[in-house]
This record gives C-alpha cells, sequence and structure tokens, in this order.
C-alpha cells in the first residue's frame, strides 16, 4: 500500500465520519416534531390517528438528508470511489 | 458478474416498469374487481334490506293509524249507544213516574170526590133528620102538629144561622 | 484447520461485501445492453407470491356468511380505499390499484430479505423506476386539468426566474423519493451485515468455531431495521405518490369532492 493510497483510504474515512454529521439535524427535527405531535395529542386526543400518520411522514421526510449522509458515509468505507 | 451497490441499470428498470404494470393490472383485476364487486353488492342488499325495513315501518305505521281511527271511532259508538240508551231509560223511567203520578193524582181525586159526595149525602141525610127531627120535638113540645110543610123553610134558616156543619 | 471443516453456511459471515445485484444474463438489443439482474427474478417471486395471495384471499367470495379469507381480502381493499380517499379525496379513488402495487410490491420486495435473499428495493434501479412512474402520474395529472401551455408555464410562477430552480424541484421529486427508500432499505441492509459479520468475528475471537453469537442477537435489530423500517418505507413512498399527485391537480379539489 502506497502513501498516496493510504492518504485516500484515510480521507474516504474522515470524510464518512464527517457526513454523518448530517445525522444531527435529523435528529433534532425528529425529535421537535414528535414533541409537538405529542403536544398536538394531549390537546386532542380525538385525532391522534391522523397527527400520528402526518408525524410519521413528517419524520420520514426530515430523515432523508440524514440518510443522503449514510449512504454517503457507507460508499466511501465500502466502495472507496477514489482508490 | 455483479453489478456496483448504487448502480443505475437500465434492464431492471425496464423489467421492473413491465413487471410494476403487470402487478397493477393483475392486482385490479384478481383483487380489486371481485372485492369490490362483492362490496357493493352487499352494500345494495344493505340498501335494499333498510329500503324494506322502512316499508314495514310504513305500513305498520299506517296500519296502527288506521286501528287507532277505528278504535276510537268504535269508542265513540259505543260512548253515543250508552249516552242514547241512558238517555231513552232516563225518558222511560220519566215517563213511567209521571204516569204513576198522574194515576195516583187521579186515585186520590176520585177518592176526594167519592168522599165528599159520601159527604154530602150524609150531610143531606143529616140535614133531613135533624129537620124532622126538629119537627118531632117541636110537636111533642107544642102538643099540636105543626104543618110540616110551613115550618121546614124555619128550620132550615135555623140551621143555617146555628151555623154551617160543613 | 477447523473452519475449512465445517459446511460454509457454518461458518458464517466471515467476509463483507457490498455490492449490487448478480447478473443473471444479459443480451444485447438496438445496441444497448439489457441485463437481467436477480433483483429481477426475486421480483417474480414476489408477484408469484402477491397474485397468488389475491386469487387465494378472493376465491369463493361470497355476499352473506363469509369465509376468513373473504374478511381478509376486504380488509386489505377497505383499508387501502380509504386511506386514498381520506388523503387524496373522493375524487382520486381509481388510484387505488396503483397505489397497493406498489404498497405490497415494497412490502413484499423488503420483506424477502429476511429469507436471506437481496431485498428487491435495495436495489436503486428499481425504486428509480417506481419513482418515475410517480413522476410521470404527477406530470400527467397536471397536462389534464392545466393542458400542456398550463403545465410549461407552471415552471415560469410565481416569477420566471425561478425556472431552474422548479426545474430542479420537478426533478429532485422523484430522486428523493428513490433515494430515500433505497437509502433506509440498503443501509438498513449493510448494518445488518455489518452486525452478522462482527457477531462472527467476536464468536472467531472467543474461539468459537460456529458463530453461536449471531443466533439470536440480530433478530432484536432486524426488527427495526428490517421490520419496521421496511413498513415504514413503503408506506411514506405511497403517501409522498398520493400526496404529490393529488397535489398536482387542481386546488380546489375538496370543496368539489366535499359538494
Amino acid at each position: 500500500m502506497d502513501m498516496g493510497e493510504a492518504i485516500i483510504l484515510a480521507g474516504s474515512a474522515i470524510g464518512a465520519g464527517l457526513a454523518m454529521i448530517a445525522g444531527i439535524g435529523p435528529g433534532i427535527g425528529e425529535g421537535y416534531a414528535v414533541g409537538k405531535a405529542c403536544e398536538a395529542i394531549a390537546r386532542q386526543p380525538e385525532a391522534s390517528g391522523a397527527v400520528t400518520r402526518t408525524m410519521f411522514v413528517g419524520c420520514a421526510v426530515a430523515e432523508s438528508t440524514g440518510i443522503y449522509g449514510l449512504i454517503i458515509a457507507l460508499l466511501l468505507i465500502f466502495l472507496k470511489p477514489f482508490t | 458478474m455483479k453489478l456496483g451497490f448504487f448502480s443505475i441499470d437500465l434492464g431492471t428498470i425496464l423489467f421492473s416498469w413491465i413487471n410494476l404494470m403487470i402487478l397493477f393490472f393483475a392486482l385490479k383485476h384478481f383483487l380489486f374487481k371481485p372485492v369490490q364487486k362483492i362490496l357493493s353488492e352487499r352494500q345494495a342488499a344493505v340498501d335494499r334490506t333498510l329500503q324494506d325495513a322502512e316499508d314495514a315501518r310504513t305500513r305498520a305505521e299506517a296500519a296502527e293509524t288506521e286501528y287507532t281511527e277505528k278504535l276510537a271511532k268504535a269508542k265513540e259508538e259505543s260512548a253515543e249507544m250508552l249516552r242514547s240508551a241512558t238517555r231513552k231509560a232516563q225518558q222511560r223511567s220519566d215517563e213511567i213516574v209521571a204516569g204513576a203520578k198522574a194515576e195516583a193524582a187521579g186515585i186520590l181525586q176520585q177518592n176526594r170526590e167519592e168522599l165528599e159526595r159520601e159527604k154530602r149525602r150524609a150531610e143531606s141525610q143529616l140535614r133531613s133528620d135533624v129537620s124532622e127531627l126538629a119537627v118531632l120535638v117541636a110537636e111533642k113540645v107544642v102538643g099540636r102538629e105543626i104543618n110540616q110543610n110551613d115550618h121546614a123553610r124555619l128550620i132550615d134558616e135555623f140551621i143555617d144561622s146555628v151555623g154551617d156543619v160543613q | 484447520m477447523a473452519i475449512m471443516a465445517l459446511p460454509a453456511f457454518l461458518q458464517g459471515s466471515t467476509e463483507l461485501s457490498v455490492t449490487g445485484p448478480k447478473v443473471v444474463t444479459s443480451f444485447r438489443i438496438f445496441g444497448l445492453t439489457i441485463n437481467l439482474t436477480e433483483t429481477v427474478l426475486l421480483e417474480w417471486i414476489v408477484m408469484a407470491v402477491i397474485i397468488g395471495l389475491s386469487i387465494f384471499l378472493t376465491r369463493g367470495l361470497k355476499v352473506k356468511a363469509v369465509s376468513k379469507r373473504q374478511v381478509i381480502a376486504e380488509m386489505a381493499v377497505e383499508a387501502i380505499t380509504n386511506l386514498v380517499s381520506d388523503t387524496m379525496g373522493k375524487r382520486w379513488l381509481a388510484f387505488t390499484p396503483y397505489i397497493a402495487t406498489v404498497f405490497c410490491f415494497s412490502i413484499f420486495g423488503s420483506l424477502i430479505s429476511l429469507l436471506g435473499f437481496r431485498a428487491v428495493t435495495s436495489d436503486f434501479s428499481v425504486l428509480l423506476t417506481w419513482a418515475l412512474m410517480t413522476f410521470i402520474l404527477i406530470t400527467a395529472t397536471k397536462i389534464r386539468f392545466g393542458g400542456v401551455g398550463g403545465y410549461l408555464k407552471g415552471f415560469a410562477e410565481p416569477i420566471p426566474v425561478m425556472l431552474p430552480i422548479n426545474i430542479l424541484s420537478e426533478i429532485a421529486t422523484p430522486t428523493a423519493m428513490a433515494l430515500r427508500h433505497f437509502g433506509n432499505i440498503a443501509g438498513g441492509s449493510i448494518i445488518m451485515g455489518l452486525i452478522y459479520f462482527g457477531l462472527t468475528g467476536l464468536s472467531h475471537m472467543l474461539h468459537l468455531q460456529v458463530p453461536v453469537l449471531t443466533i439470536g442477537i440480530p433478530a432484536v435489530l432486524s426488527l427495526y431495521f428490517d421490520l419496521f423500517s421496511d413498513f415504514m418505507q413503503a408506506f411514506i413512498f405511497i403517501m409522498l405518490t398520493m400526496v404529490f399527485i393529488s397535489n398536482a391537480g387542481p386546488a380546489d379539489d375538496e370543496a368539489t369532492s366535499a359538494a
């Protein structure tokens, strides 16, 4: 393993770690959304079905940015596109 | 040979699209069409049953109204009959009582008249007896025969002055 | 080596590879290479299962005195119909079979990974196909209600400067849908692969020839990464499809359907 390849691997690993910082956003966002959903259900328990459904869809949409980060990280670690 | 993890493959897209369409038509034909047909048939059956029940209810209500009317009329009739019978009976009893009263009054009147007649007869009898007796007494007292015809008038006057016997 | 004496399936996952589907056969038509991949074969299995199940469930339907099978079939149809009518409105009920198709395909295509196959939905091409189908339906709906002129004019709203952004957002819709579904399922399967690989390595470190640690422990994580994630992604994919299609129609949809 020459030096250049080693640097690329190290960079890929660091890049993968950095890509997973994208997990912070969805974490905060989904926590906020779930908290609001809990408030909404507490205020209007009869609407819990609709609130839960909407919350899950919103969470999934919010989670997609985190998933993009995960895909990038996986690509960097396992496919090593720059080697 | 393996494709990449993140590959876009034309063949897979083509086959997947065909598969999606096949599955769409298959599900539509094998699942949705029969189930929806059954559901609509059941809905129709339920509607029909409800309609029948509604009709039966309407009929029952009509019959009930009719019976109620008939019952009311019958009650009315019976009450009317009772009233007329009572009235007739009342009339009849009034008639009977009136007849009885009239009869009683007639009998009373008759008795009274008879009594009056008896009294008159007794009175006149008494009067004649008294006059005869008076003449007889006077003959005895006077000692001579008094012409009865002459003195009858005097005796009558006397009796009248003594007082009415009645 | 004692390990070599064991059959391959008892050795656990001794290597971790992240690859796409195998190409079963490939042929050339009009200069294009058409690959028949593992994914397509698995799709056929999934389709056979779904179609067989629906034929089995709808056999001998009766109006009265229903069987358990019929109850299940009716509940499934009514549930998906209610979902479509709640989300899209009554006038879009014609989309119900398509929504049901995508939902079933996604669920069964993801759950097939529980049997040890590659999940159909961990192939990006499949999800791209479905997302493109959604995109085609959105565009068709827009053209149907606004005409071709109205559709093209929609790109220059609210101001003509927004044209590139509108085109980008139009392209982003199917891409994001496909990427989201793919990322969840494929990411989940990679994480499950990592867990199996790690537990196998741990077993070998503890000098266990048969990797007993891979029995049972991954099942708990599989509940989230396979079952929950599969259901959620299938549900979200159809929800987004329904919302995008019904939003492509006229805005007074609710008012006209309520009237």
